[in-house]
């Protein structure tokens, strides 16, 4: 099923149609944090293959205390959970995060994140 | 796989599979934006980068609003905003991304504190007869034992928007009276105060947040930034990456929506027509624009009202006979406001007296000859800062027309009305540092852009 869902929307984000906004929505991470393997270092930790990575797991990133000593894996209910209210899920964490996206614009940006690089490349100019 | 994202999968397979080649958000749709300091730079920047057509108006000739550092004097200091904070992860993704470096500022020679016409170093402060802090916050500086007696009920940064934090939202006055302090420490905590230009004037709630931003940044332990060579590089480095051509000289009067589109007009009789129009001024600015439809009571009430705290920087140039340097920072109990010594070169030293608030109106007021001589007979009294004294300049950012002020101080009570401010008015829309949620300042407008540029998606696409 998730593989059919990733082909299908994988046919959908040819280069020159990637997405009216999912630009704009992935501007919500994209101050801070890569979302592609391309992109230069953030502040946060890279989010390319977020999704089922443990949390505070990156090798040589300066987590906060309180992600470092976290005990659970990024999946997408704890990310959905995490963009809505990042600093009381892990009080103490460094990223500064005021949720502006509805409900159905996280779950979009879920998709987003989850899947293949190259959904999320810009479009040609 | 959760059946709602998969039905949402195919949604959006629909939808973007019959969009026609090369389509993108904003294709098309036009969006003006009004005023080139950091917000205004980086929504046109964002809206560019999804294909919006941007004109971007700017009523002065330069770019970055409050960041501003004075070129023109030796050693270029700031005049406007001064330091990144590490956390500021958008800015500093921005000059990453366009090649502006970064560095830590010079490191601190020290400090101390001028009391009544005496210099206490902050080594001799927790001994010093003029001390007159409470005993266990003593060894403080009076602003950081101001920050350590407020309540910490805020855990998240955006916390002091929520309905239950506004318990706190009274005046700051009142909570130190309620503390029990003495007349003179109230107003030690007056002075240097930049969040109200009296204490009574000082939302609590505010300072809270403050407060809170600045221990998670120290928390981090990383050094804060300035830009090299001057915090202007960053939003002239952004302009630079703009598609469209900045219209200088373009002051807002009027703003007029009809059902298909939004007008803006300048002084000058010029038009310009969008399907959106951002707004990315202070407040202060806001107020000179007549809108039609009229703006909601409330927001225009908060327009009118809300003050914009005061500061005023006296620049000199302090030539001197050795190459031994005056401490960094000096605190004062007034009306010279907090004094900083920036070493330019081994027999130049910049000061900037930086004044605050209610003290600003009491400086301005003073002659020339008299302000010099208030200097002079302070710096007389700090080691290492004799010598001859130039007066380069006075930023004074209540006399400059469209800011009028350094940042929104929220009168006590009224936070609870600002997220009416960054509401979406028809074709409106409005950033800016004032309405920044979890960070203030340069990462404040910033933050206020992606959001502001979100809801113009939302509303054109």
């Amino acid at each position: 099923m998730k593989r059919l869902a990733v082909f299908l929307l994988g046919l959908a984000s040819c280069n020159v149609c990637a997405s009216t906004s999912d630009q704009s929505l992935m501007q919500a991470c994209t101050g801070c944090h890569a979302v592609r393997g391309s992109d230069l270092e953030g502040i946060g930790p890279s989010l390319v293959d977020i999704v089922n990575r443990p949390a505070g797991s990156l090798p040589d990133y300066p987590y906060s205390k309180a992600l470092a000593e976290a005990n659970f894996i990024w999946d997408i209910g704890t990310l959905r959970v995490w963009i809505q209210h990042s600093e009381r899920v892990r009080p103490g964490t460094f990223m500064r995060y005021h949720n502006a996206l509805t409900e159905a614009e996280i779950d979009r940006l879920l998709n987003l994140l989850s899947l293949s690089e190259n959904i999320l490349n810009e479009p040609t100019q | 796989m959760q059946r709602r994202p998969f039905l949402q999968l195919l949604g959006m397979t629909a939808a973007t599979a019959s969009c026609p080649l090369a389509v993108r958000a904003g294709r098309g749709k036009r969006v003006v934006v009004i005023g080139a300091g950091l917000a205004g730079l980086s929504a046109s920047y964002m809206l560019e980068r999804l294909g919006y057509d941007v004109v971007l108006l700017e009523a002065t000739q330069r770019v970055g609003g409050r960041v501003r550092t004075l070129d023109n004097i030796k050693g270029r200091p700031e005049g406007g905003a001064n330091v990144l904070g590490p956390n500021y992860g958008r800015a500093i993704a921005y000059a990453k991304t366009l090649g502006v470096k970064l560095s830590p500022p010079p490191r601190p020679r020290g400090s101390g504190l001028l009391i009544n016409s005496t210099y206490i170093p902050s080594s001799d402060w927790s001994e010093s007869t003029k001390n007159i802090l409470p005993s266990h916050l003593n060894h403080w500086m009076p602003d950081q034992a101001r920050t350590l007696m407020l309540p910490k009920a805020l855990v998240g940064s955006s916390d002091w928007l929520s309905a239950d934090q506004q318990q706190w939202d009274y005046s700051a006055l009142r909570f130190f009276q309620e503390q029990g302090l003495d007349a003179e420490v109230l107003d030690w905590f007056a002075r240097n105060n930049s969040y109200g230009n009296s204490l009574e004037d000082t939302s609590l709630l505010n300072l809270m947040r403050v407060s809170e931003s600045i221990q998670t940044a120290i928390a981090m332990r990383q050094p804060t930034l300035v830009v090299t060579g001057g915090n202007s590089r960053l939003p002239e480095a952004m302009a630079n990456a703009l598609k469209t051509k900045i219209v200088f000289g373009a002051a807002i009067s009027e703003y007029e929506a009809t059902g298909s589109e939004a007008i803006v007009r300048t002084r000058q009789g010029e038009e310009f027509r969008a399907d959106a129009v951002l707004f990315a001024i202070p407040l202060t600015t806001l107020r000179d624009i007549l809108f039609q439809p009229q703006l909601p009571s409330l927001v225009a009430e908060l327009i009118a009202r809300t003050h914009y705290h005061k500061v005023l920087q006296s620049h000199w140039t302090l030539n001197r006979d050795n190459n031994n340097a005056p401490p960094t920072v000096v605190w004062t109990n007034g009306p010279l406001g907090r004094l900083f010594f920036n070493r330019v070169d081994d027999y130049t030293v910049h000061v900037n007296a930086w004044i605050n608030g209610n003290d600003v109106d009491y400086w301005r007021a003073l002659r020339r000859q008299t302000q010099r001589q208030t200097l002079e007979k302070a710096m007389a009294k700090i080691p290492n800062a004799s010598g001859v004294l130039q007066h380069d300049i006075d930023m004074d950012w209540v006399e400059e027309p469209y800011q009028k002020g350094v940042w929104a101080s929220w009168l006590p009570g009224d936070i609870k009305h600002i997220h009416t401010l960054k509401h979406a008015q028809g074709r409106a829309f409005f950033a800016g540092e004032h309405t920044g949620a979890s960070y203030s300042g340069m990462e404040g407008a910033l933050e206020s852009a992606e959001r502001a540029v979100l809801q113009i998606d939302r509303a054109l696409s």
